[in-house]
């Protein structure tokens, strides 16, 4: 009687919706991390394989939107999951999300990811788009608590001012990041006021950090957003997917508001450079209007006084040709001047050089 | 204006002026690029899944 209470007795179908519930409730979400075996994907919708460690091997279903990028058997992963009875296929894993761990399987599924989307040409040069020269309108994408979001604003409100910047917060690293981010991009490219270029920072991490921005979806997402893009994620070393995609790259968010905008300092410097190289082009003027005045008084002095000596000489010659005519000179060579009435009885008056005769004329004859 | 005093239209009879105008168009360069500010707005906006 008593292990006739104690025997549950269930239908197949009840006995499946009993595990799933008592699933559901001790656990709602795990993570399980191994080695993929048997990677599988169907239809370019359904992905199937096994997480295996030493011992034990448990197989995974889920759809491509879940994997959000290409595995390869041999890659350890950690699978975020609810393990699930199905009534056909028997016990499986169902895949919520899928992460490489693991500097190894990061970089190969970094690798495989990239290969598949050069591929397809997203990174191909021909589709980039240069940024605006001064955006009035910046839509930003980070975290506002991170540093490199901080390293950003404080350069960009540093270098250049009179913009509206709108911040979208979201998570930039994390198994949500990406859809978040994915979110923000849709937003932007729907605004009816869109920004004239989206920028998406972070500072710098771990690979498992930045492994936010080597997502499938998200590398897609900037790609076909009709709004220029600009990365500026990790440090210099760092590159992802993100990077690569996008129409400008930026080593780090500091250098990202240097590429989005002029430094005003060096405008002002420049614009003072532009006054001060005035001085010496108008100095320049002044020395060879100067010298053009030097010459132009030179030039008259010398035709002046040319002109002087020329007169000088003129009236010199004047003067002793003049001297030739004077009386007195004549009379200094013994000749004598006479005047009066030249008839026979009239008194006439000689002239010499020292002394003056009164005479009267006897005879007058024709020479 | 730089470009003015190095060309063949420089003239003594206007530099100065030309000088005064380009000092005071660097001033006011220089005062209005230092008092630009930006507006940072933080959206109220949820990026979370629904």
């Amino acid at each position: 009687m008593e292990n006739e209470k104690a025997e549950i007795r269930l239908s197949v179908s009840d006995f499946v919706g009993l595990v799933n519930q008592t699933f559901d409730f001790a656990m709602p979400s795990i993570v399980i991390v191994g080695e993929v075996s048997g990677y599988n994907v169907r239809q370019e919708k359904w992905v199937r394989f096994k997480l295996k460690d030493e011992r034990c091997s448990v197989d995974f279903f889920g759809s491509t939107y879940q994997v959000r990028q290409p595995l390869e058997d041999g890659m350890i992963v950690a699978v975020s999951g609810r393990p699930r009875l199905s009534d056909k296929y028997g016990f499986s894993v169902s895949i919520q999300s899928v992460r490489p761990v693991g500097e190894g399987s990061i970089k190969r599924g970094f690798e495989l990811l990239k290969r598949k989307l050069e591929a397809e040409g997203l990174f191909d040069i021909e589709r980039k788009r240069p940024l605006p020269e001064l955006p009035g309108r910046i839509g930003v994408i980070s975290s506002t608590q991170a540093a490199g979001y901080a390293d950003f604003i404080k350069i960009l409100n540093g270098r250049w001012g009179g913009m509206q910047v709108e911040v979208a917060h979201t998570l930039v690293q994390g198994v949500n990041a990406p859809g978040q981010i994915v979110r923000a991009l849709e937003y932007f490219n729907q605004s009816g006021e869109p920004p004239e270029v989206i920028v998406l920072v972070r500072g710098g991490g771990d690979p498992d950090d930045l492994a936010a921005f080597n997502d499938e979806a998200l590398v897609r997402s900037i790609a076909s957003s009709r709004i220029p893009t600009l990365v500026g994620v990790g440090h210099e070393i760092d590159v992802t997917l993100a990077d690569m995609v996008a129409d400008v790259r930026a080593a780090t968010p500091t250098n990202a508001a240097q590429l989005l905008v002029p430094d005003r300092r060096e405008l002002i410097e420049r614009s003072r450079t532009y006054v001060r190289s005035m001085i010496p082009a108008y100095q320049g003027h002044l020395n060879d209007d100067r010298r053009e005045v030097k010459d132009l008084v030179d030039t008259a002095e010398f035709v002046i006084s040319e002109r002087m000596r020329v007169l000088t000489d003129e009236v010199a010659s004047t003067i002793k040709l003049l001297r030739q005519y004077d009386p007195s000179v004549v009379l200094a060579r013994g000749y004598a001047l006479v005047r009066g009435d030249i008839d026979i009885g009239g008194v006439i008056e000689v002239e010499r050089a020292k002394d003056i005769i009164q005479a009267e004329v006897r005879s007058v004859s024709k020479k | 204006m730089a470009a003015w005093f190095e060309s063949d239209e420089f003239s003594l009879t206007h530099a100065s002026e030309k000088f005064e105008a380009a000092s005071k168009l660097a001033k006011e360069i220089e005062h209005d690029l230092s008092e630009m500010e930006n507006k940072v707005t933080v959206l109220k906006q949820s990026f979370e899944e629904a």
